[in-house]
């Protein structure tokens, strides 16, 4: 089952490696503070964006004295607004998720830290929800590198517990998060009511959402043998199988088609979608496949 | 048609395995309801099978229910682990896409429940001791007639032809039914019942796994013998003349004959023995009852060994002799250092011819003094099969050829051994490869004469030849019954006493040795008054050792000799003990005389009475009289000499060792050492002492020469010698097994194996293991069935 073994969740040289990345989002949002990204609003940054016909009450300094010469008519040069990315990590914590080695959940704290730090290091506001029926644990919009430590601090913090309930836990987190940005979802999607109502609230916030479901090795490839009375952590719901290649086969098929109808549920609701196990090493995921993805560069 | 089976092979298999299974039920329920006996009889007539089971009925219900159970276990999967799983959601649906829960669906897939219910129906067969019967024997009794002779070590069949005979012999007790006795007899030399009749054959089984091979020559008539007569008793009482005659009414038996057990008897040999000489043939109990020769005894012979001259190979030496060259000059000669001419004799029974380098080993006190080494070109084997209707023998003539080899002089005295042996024969009997030869050294006789002076015997004990052969004391008459004679006679310092004129006065005084008594009779019989003058002397028995050589005895004078009643003569003291009823235990026989010289009436001249372990030879006629003179021309003849040169080496255990005796393996070793000697040890070349003491016979019979080789005398004198066991028997050399055997007139062929009930309860239980294995590799490998 679960690895209980403390461990670190970041390694100071990995950290350094992260320094070097940021988050990327593909839409551009409004922030509620100045900050390093773009904003929809037009702003005080150096960058020209766009004029825009004089109205009274206009700051005289923006008006483009060059253009009043030649054309006889006020313009207002618009610049770009930098603003803060609002940066949102959904980990899913129930009892399902305290399984394999390391447990599912480890992993999804060691990578929802590493892509909180990439955040904190570009002044982004990273928010930390923990879920299983609803959500449990929140942390409050943070920013900066040196809110690190609370970043860890809480997801330390975190414990398996509890069933599964994607759609009331991503409800509440719709109604409640105000400013829009980017969703990492960290889960291994295994509610027995689906995931597609929950996903849908996200998306109907239009939020930049990242679905990275993790599974232990053992989920993916059950090494199980003989006549057995599975018995569901979550729930206590049993399943007596007798373990034969064609319900192993069938296993797979079903997990595959689990796979492939998550995938195609997000890819149709422009929801990046990413499958891990609990072997690839974090790091490996966070460097190479998050990137590949465009979740951070 | 295929695709259905495809698609439907699980509830097919499910219908075939109860099919199969049956046939094990009703089996297992006739056995249940006791009528299983009919059945088989029904079941080996129609299909040469039978069953036995030997499970108690209530181990039987539970075995049937075995395969019901493994199914219900299956239906109520009553041992299923729990194991938490992170989410049933995947399972879930995975089971309900196989339907696995679906009676239908689980029937479908299930290949481990058709292996476990077929395995467990495949014990309940094996349980059921299922058994293919090839055509069983009729007789309810039935005798193992193993040979274990030398010739049965030949290798032609592997590992031997004994052990195929004991494989044999096992397969026939297993083919027996259990109401069935048998019995073993082994033979070689000698034949032994090694089990008496029974049925148990867990008894035949050890009986006959502990038959061990000897090295014994072989001889059938005894195994016949004892097989025969329990087949054939010669008693009958069919006879009338047992029958009394004047029974009354009412009080008459009947009487029933004694039948002869009907026995079916088993022979496993090479065939290869002596021929059967009529007289051993008479012995047989069927002859003497005036039936067929073996009569009720049913005689199958199993021949072991390859069958075909072509297949023999064998080289082996076949006598083996040595032979002391004399000087011929008598004075000149030395009877201790002398010469040996050995002779060899090989044969060769390949087909074709050989070459064989012999070599000659002379050992003198355990080390080798003198080696030969001699090539012998050996002709191959003439053998043709004689016509089959014809009374002919075949023609079989092995290849033959002989060494003589001449060894230089040589100290006899010190316990010379040869040894001889063929030099990379390599062929399937090694047995016969090699032979030993004690060259033995000169036993002289003791010899007390006690009587008055007799120039004739002087004579001849003082001559050159007689001095080789005897040492001799004279004691006077007057001595009879003295302290000197007394210590003489019973110590068994003596080997030969011969009386002249005078006997002890008493039986108690009679030598502890043979005698030889001149004029007299021995105690307790007396000299008789009345004389027969000048008898005619007859030889009444030509063949006798001491009559050997002797031809010209009837121009022997004799001038008066006794004549001699064995009733008449007795002393009247102890007349009375003989004439005792037959019941009486203090009742004496007459000793039986064997007559050699009579006279023309019948009268006994010359006889020999057998005292206990001794024999005593009496002429009743003297050779001089009291003043010296001839009293019968006979010294003068040249048969007086041969004469009492038969009586020393008779009567005096001489052992010129001209000719070493050597003896069979089993044969007795008859050993005279010295007089004087009490007590022998005896080591065999196997190694285990043997200690002998002296009885009341002059000779120690050592009979534990079992094995081939040299034997080491220790006696307790300090002396030291040896003696040889060879097997030296071209019947046993030639190893080619004999295709049929002859009895008398009767001829046995060799028969087929005869096709023996195999039990197939191993084979299944095999099959039964077989699929556990494979049901366990399914089960932990989860092959994709």
């Amino acid at each position: 089952m679960a690895d209980t073994q403390p461990q670190l969740l970041l390694d100071p040289q990995f950290l350094v490696r992260l320094e070097q990345l940021e988050l990327v989002s593909r839409k551009i949002f409004m922030g509620l503070m100045k900050g390093e990204r773009r904003s929809k609003r037009k702003g005080q940054s150096v960058e020209f964006a766009d004029y825009r016909n004089y109205v009274k009450g206009d700051d005289l300094r923006h008006l483009d004295w060059n253009l009043y010469a030649r054309l006889d008519r006020l313009f207002v040069r618009l610049f770009m607004e930098e603003e803060d990315l609002h940066f949102y990590v959904l980990i899913d914590t129930s009892m399902s998720m305290d399984f394999g080695k390391p447990s599912k959940l480890h992993y999804v704290k060691q990578v929802a830290a590493a892509l909180a730090f990439v955040g904190l290091c570009n002044m982004d506001r990273v928010v930390i929800e923990a879920f299983n029926e609803r959500l449990t644990r929140s942390l409050p919009a943070v920013r900066g590198r040196r809110s690190l430590w609370r970043v860890l601090d809480f997801l330390n913090k975190i414990e398996p517990g509890g069933g599964s309930n994607f759609k009331e836990s991503l409800r509440t987190f719709s109604l409640k998060s105000s400013g829009k940005g980017i969703v990492v979802v960290l889960s291994d999607f295994f509610d027995k009511n689906g995931y597609e109502d929950a996903l849908r609230y996200l998306v109907a916030r239009q939020f930049d959402i990242y679905c990275i479901q993790v599974l232990a090795h053992e989920e993916i490839e059950p090494e199980i043998v003989g006549d057995l009375k599975l018995v569901d952590v979550e729930d206590d719901d049993v399943a007596e199988i007798t373990v034969s290649g064609p319900l192993l086969k069938r296993y797979k098929q079903n997990l595959a088609s689990f796979r492939a109808t998550l995938s195609e549920f997000c890819t149709r609701r422009g929801i990046s979608c990413l499958f891990t196990d609990n072997q690839v090493p974090f790091d490996r995921l966070v460097l190479t496949y998050l990137r590949q993805r465009g979740l951070v560069k | 048609m295929l695709k259905f089976i495809a698609r439907n092979w699980f509830p097919l298999a499910l219908i075939a395995l109860f099919v199969f299974s049956l046939p094990g039920f009703i089996l297992c329920i006739l056995n249940l309801f006791g009528v299983d006996a009919e059945f088989n009889t029904w079941l080996q007539e129609n299909f040469n099978l039978s069953y036995h089971l030997s499970l108690a009925p209530f181990l039987t219900i539970l075995f049937l229910l075995l395969p019901l159970v493994i199914v219900i276990l299956y239906f109520l999967k009553l041992k299923r682990k729990p194991l938490q799983v992170p989410s049933t959601y995947l399972w879930k649906k995975s089971i309900e896409d196989l339907h696995v829960n679906s009676l239908f669906q689980w029937l479908r897939e299930n290949i481990l429940l058709l292996i476990q219910v077929l395995a467990v129906m495949i014990l309940i067969y094996s349980v059921l001791g299922i058994r293919f019967h090839g055509g069983t024997s009729q007789g309810k009794h039935y005798i193992l007639i193993i040979d274990n002779s030398a010739s049965m070590a030949a290798t032609d069949v592997s590992p031997s032809r004994l052990e195929w005979a004991k494989q044999q012999a096992l397969k026939e007790v297993e083919a027996a039914d259990d109401d069935d006795y048998g019995m073993i007899l082994v033979f070689n030399s000698k034949a032994t019942t090694l089990q008496t009749y029974t049925n148990n054959k867990a008894k035949f089984r050890d009986a006959i796994k502990s038959i061990e091979q000897t090295e014994r020559p072989t001889r059938i008539e005894e195994a016949l013998s004892l097989a025969e007569s329990l087949a054939n008793p010669v008693r009958s009482t069919e006879d009338v003349a047992v029958q009394p005659q004047d029974v009354p009414e009412g009080q008459e038996r009947v009487l029933v004959p004694v039948k002869g057990i009907s026995a079916v008897v088993h022979l496993y040999s090479d065939g290869r023995y002596a021929k059967l000489t009529e007289a051993s043939l008479a012995n047989l109990a069927a002859k003497q009852t005036g039936k067929t020769l073996l009569g009720d005894l049913n005689l199958r012979y199993h021949r072991a060994g390859q069958s075909g001259a072509d297949k023999v190979n064998n080289l082996g030496i076949v006598a083996f002799n040595a032979v002391r060259i004399l000087s011929k000059n008598a004075k000149e000669a030395n009877l201790d250092i002398q010469k040996l001419q050995v002779l060899l004799r090989l044969q060769n029974f390949r087909p074709e011819a050989a070459q064989a380098k012999v070599h000659l080993d002379v050992y003198a006190g355990g080390k080798i003094v003198h080696a030969e080494l001699t090539t012998v070109l050996l002709p191959k084997r003439e053998f043709k099969k004689a016509d089959p209707e014809s009374e002919q023998e075949d023609k079989d003539v092995p290849g033959e050829n002989a060494a003589n080899i001449l060894l230089p002089p040589l100290d006899v005295r010190d316990n010379l051994i040869l040894h001889a042996r063929i030099d990379g024969a390599n062929d399937q009997f090694p047995l016969d490869d090699q032979a030993w030869l004690v060259v033995g050294t000169v036993r002289k006789a003791k010899v007390l004469i006690v009587g008055p002076n007799n120039p004739v015997l002087d004579a001849f004990f003082e001559q050159e030849a007689s001095l080789r052969l005897a040492s001799t004391e004279q004691l006077s008459v007057a001595d009879l019954g003295g302290e000197a004679y007394r210590k003489k006679i019973s110590g068994g310092d003596v080997d030969l006493v011969i009386f002249d004129r005078c006997a002890p006065a008493d039986e108690a005084d009679m030598p502890q040795a043979n005698a030889f008594f001149i004029d007299r009779p021995p105690p307790p019989w007396q000299r008789p008054k009345n004389t027969l003058k000048n008898p005619f002397l007859a030889v009444s028995k030509r063949d006798h050792p001491i009559l050997r050589y002797l031809t010209t005895l009837w121009d022997v004078g004799v001038n008066e000799a006794f004549e001699f009643d064995v009733k008449k003569n007795l002393d009247e003291k102890v007349k009375a003990k003989f004439e005792l009823p037959e019941s009486d235990p203090n009742r004496r026989v007459y000793p039986p005389l064997t007559k050699l010289l009579e006279s023309g009436g019948g009268l006994p001249l010359m006889f020999t009475m057998p005292r206990g372990a001794y024999t005593d030879l009496v002429m009743t006629f003297a050779l001089v009289g009291e003043e010296g003179e001839l009293m019968s021309n006979w010294p003068l003849q040249p048969s007086f000499p041969l004469f009492f040169r038969n009586v020393l080496y008779l009567f005096g255990n001489v052992d010129d060792a001209v000719r070493s005796v050597t003896v069979q393996p089993g044969e007795p070793m008859i050993l005279r050492p010295e007089a004087g000697v009490q007590a022998l040890e005896i080591t065999p070349p196997s190694g285990t002492m043997i200690h002998m003491k002296r009885g009341n016979r002059p000779d120690f019979v050592f009979s534990a020469t079992d094995k081939a080789g040299v034997y080491l005398v220790q006696r307790d004198d300090g002396g030291v010698r040896n003696f040889s066991v060879n097997l030296l028997d071209a019947n046993e050399s030639n190893i080619e097994p004999r295709d049929e055997i002859r009895i008398g007139n009767e001829r046995i062929s060799a028969g087929q194996d005869r096709p023996q009930p195999r039990d197939l309860w191993k084979w299944i239980l095999v099959l039964a293991l077989v699929l556990l294995l494979v049901e366990w590799y399914i089960y932990t490998k989860r092959v994709a069935i």
